[in-house]
């Protein structure tokens, strides 16, 4: 019976426990992702010279045109040099965990439970929610900390709680729900595109296993692409929503 | 809410331990991939700039050494014209005085040798004179003995 169903889980699978923290799948995966991209940066860091190579010349150009882009974005040199590393490895992270959630034995390799039940050893990051809220914390508590770090706490303060006038004080309101919501959109976007990606093809593996995935796989690796740049800018452009004083005529 | 956490798994151990992988993965890339990365592009920048700037003074340099030059040179030039000219003008004096002088010395040599001719034309004169007179002495006793 198990051959001719589809299980399909929310919730990462539990796997082990350790010191009391469960391990589930997707928090093996993502210990996988923090291993390739530190074996990356570990070889390019053995081979930076002021001399460039070709990959350094790749890995160079890239920075400094996400570097320029954020530079021209926030329209702050400084503040651009600080952000960089946090929305530089958001996209990093998240991009290199949507890359190889196709690789063969992701999400294949497993067991079997006494009921039939399927656990796969590993399995794409970003179908976790705790993975993409745990992402979204840290952006939104980076947006957060830029907004007050650049405007100070009463100015930035100011943007939601603003008792001058009462369409002030309405759109303060709208400004705190939409800052909390971002919470909610960020995680779930990230969290529904990559899911529904990946049931996607398990549905289409059901019907045709072979050929017909593939092209589905290289436009997930495109959404994943695009999700991981869409999470990194929208970072980018909250902050400079953030450092960025409310309009006079409120 | 309890629902949702509960179908979606949301555990407050794994967000705070993918966080921590974050954070763990953002310490990792800062120390061995932005940092290193980001300081040779700004080393690199640096030592362009002064290269640049290195090149812009050697041709600044150069455009000063070209115009000292040209001012030696002009001064040179300069400083050899009055040189002749002065050569040029002295050599005409000492060939007007060196004219003076012959001038001088042939108009001495001259009246000396005019004053020279007269004195012996005299002397012959008087020689002619004294013969003559010799003579005519001569004769008239001739004459005086033959009487």
């Amino acid at each position: 019976m198990e051959e001719n169903s589809i299980h399909i889980s929310l919730a990462a699978e539990k796997i082990g426990t350790f010191l009391g923290i469960p391990i589930t799948n997707t928090l093996v995966m993502s210990f996988v992702v923090l291993a390739i991209l530190g074996i990356l940066a570990f070889f390019v860091r053995k081979d930076v010279a002021l001399i460039p190579g070709r990959l350094q010349t790749l890995i160079e150009t890239l920075f400094v045109g996400i570097l320029d882009y954020m530079t021209e974005t926030l329209e702050d040199a400084k503040l651009a040099r600080k952000l960089f590393p946090l929305i530089l490895t958001i996209f990093l992270f998240i991009f290199t965990a949507n890359l190889i959630e196709f690789t063969p034995g992701i999400g294949s390799i497993g067991w079997f439970h006494s009921g039939g039940e399927f656990t796969p050893l590993l399995r794409s990051m970003n179908t976790d929610l705790n993975t993409t809220l745990a992402l979204t914390i840290i952006a939104f508590v980076a947006i957060e900390v830029a907004g007050v770090a650049t405007l100070g706490f009463l100015r930035y303060g100011k943007k939601f709680v603003n008792l001058s006038s009462v369409l002030g004080f309405m759109v303060g309101i709208i400004e705190l729900f939409s800052e909390v919501a971002r919470l909610v959109s960020y995680s779930f976007r990230l969290f529904g595109n990559i899911f529904a990606g990946e049931v996607m093809i398990l549905v289409i593996q059901h019907f045709v296993p072979i050929v017909l995935p593939v092209p589905i796989m290289a436009f997930e690796v495109f959404v994943g692409f695009m999700q991981a740049a869409i999470f990194a800018i929208l970072t980018l452009f909250f902050v400079k929503i953030a450092i960025t004083e409310q309009a006079h005529w409120i | 809410m309890e629902q949702i956490v509960s179908v979606f798994g949301i555990n407050w151990k794994l967000l705070l331990i993918q966080g921590v992988n974050f954070g763990l993965l953002l310490a990792i890339l800062y120390r061995f991939l932005y940092k290193p990365v980001l300081a040779m592009v700004d080393e690199r920048r640096a030592k362009i700039e002064n290269a640049i700037k290195d090149a812009e003074n050697a041709e600044a340099e150069l455009g000063q050494a070209e115009i000292e030059k040209a001012r030696i040179l002009r001064e040179a030039v300069q400083k050899g014209d009055t040189i002749i000219d002065t050569a040029k003008k002295h050599a005409e004096g000492e060939e007007h005085t060196m004219m003076k002088d012959a001038h001088r010395k042939v108009v001495r040599l001259l009246s000396e040798a005019e004053r020279r001719v007269a004195r012996e034309r005299e002397e012959m004169m008087e020689k002619a004179e004294r013969e003559v007179a010799r003579m005519a002495v001569l004769a008239a006793e001739k004459v005086l003995r033959k009487v």
